[in-house]
């Protein structure tokens, strides 16, 4: 009787837990369905100036603002490729949009701290070019 | 152990930072809710359109927070302390790689994953292991055959293995620089 009390407590707690995160995850799941429908996800691949290294930081940061599926980031990637844009810059814009979080950083903020977030994202933006670095050069030697 | 920042240290302190999160998750959907009203103004049919993506997102996301409140109930009722204690024995590099195994299988949007986080840092789990999970969520394993059909299998293999690679790194560097942050 005690432990089916206790499992009900700990129930409760974790149910008040999610509960209490329910306004921000609606504003973000608000946030993205504005993003999408007003920023047409495919003229985002006009944006680049074929030159590798501004590309790689502008893919990153693009990748880092908007949001969504990843399904959507793979079909702008593949509009860059057919736009020719360099490499560099594909992988660093699929590598932030799925490790950086510019919407979700009020969430992120309010639940996990203002400290941990911004580091975490911050690193997240330059991990995104050195692994877009990597990748590439990697694919060079493996040819 | 090393004291957790971002967990008041006092109550009088905790209830302010709960007061302070109450109020800015309200404010946060307040003002979201006003970016669409002045949507409304500027082109009605792209906010409702907005309305409607974001109501099929959620419908998506339900399932996904049923299994994050299971797990979150499964973590309560591990006992705090014990837990606490396993943690201070295992490795830091072993943590890593469990959070970055675990955000690899991990379904559905990050912000979905934040209370289970949070309830993991509450029992001794570190940033650095809370960023790696959250890296590791970048490994989308459901939607490899579509990047190896768009971008090459070379390229998907890569790509992957470096995200892994990087999320166990990610909780070295988020941890470091906590603590750099402590000290100064």
């Amino acid at each position: 009787m005690q432990k089916k009390k206790s499992y009900k407590k700990v129930f409760l707690k974790s149910l008040k837990s999610l509960f209490n995160v329910v306004p921000i995850m609606l504003g973000i799941v608000m946030l993205i369905g504005i993003i999408k429908s007003f920023i047409s996800f495919e003229k985002v691949a006009e944006l680049f100036t074929q030159k590798p290294f501004i590309d790689t930081i502008l893919g990153a940061l693009i990748g880092s603002v908007l949001a969504g599926s990843s399904i959507n980031s793979y079909i702008i990637g593949k509009e860059m490729v057919t736009s020719g844009v360099s490499l560099f810059a594909i992988t660093a814009f699929l590598v932030a949009w799925v490790t950086v979080g510019f919407v979700q950083i009020p969430a992120e903020k309010a639940i996990l701290g203002g400290k941990f977030t911004y580091i975490r994202n911050i690193l997240s933006i330059l991990l995104s070019i050195v692994i877009a670095l990597l990748t590439v050069w990697i694919l060079g030697v493996i040819k | 152990m090393e004291k957790n920042n971002n967990i008041p240290q006092n109550n009088k302190a905790g209830k302010n930072m709960k007061k302070k999160n109450s109020k800015s998750k309200w404010i946060f959907l307040g003002s979201v809710i006003f970016i669409y009203l002045v949507t409304l103004f500027i082109n009605s049919g792209n906010t409702f359109k907005a309305l409607v993506y974001s109501w099929k997102l959620l419908l998506t996301i339900l399932p996904i927070l049923l299994l994050v409140l299971v797990f979150m109930f499964l973590f309560n009722l591990i006992n705090e302390e014990k837990f606490k204690a396993f943690i201070e024995k295992s490795p830091k590099h072993m943590q890593y790689l469990v959070m970055s195994v675990f955000g690899t299988l991990s379904h559905g949007p990050i912000y979905a994953w934040y209370p289970l986080m949070k309830d993991l840092r509450l029992k001794g789990v570190s940033n650095g292991s809370i960023a790696s999970f959250l890296y590791a969520r970048g490994i989308k394993i459901t939607l490899l055959p579509m990047l190896v059909i768009y971008f090459g299998l070379k390229f998907a293999i890569v790509l992957t293995i470096l995200l892994f690679i990087f999320s166990y790194m990610q909780g070295i560097l988020v941890d470091l620089l906590m603590q750099k942050k402590v000290k100064n």
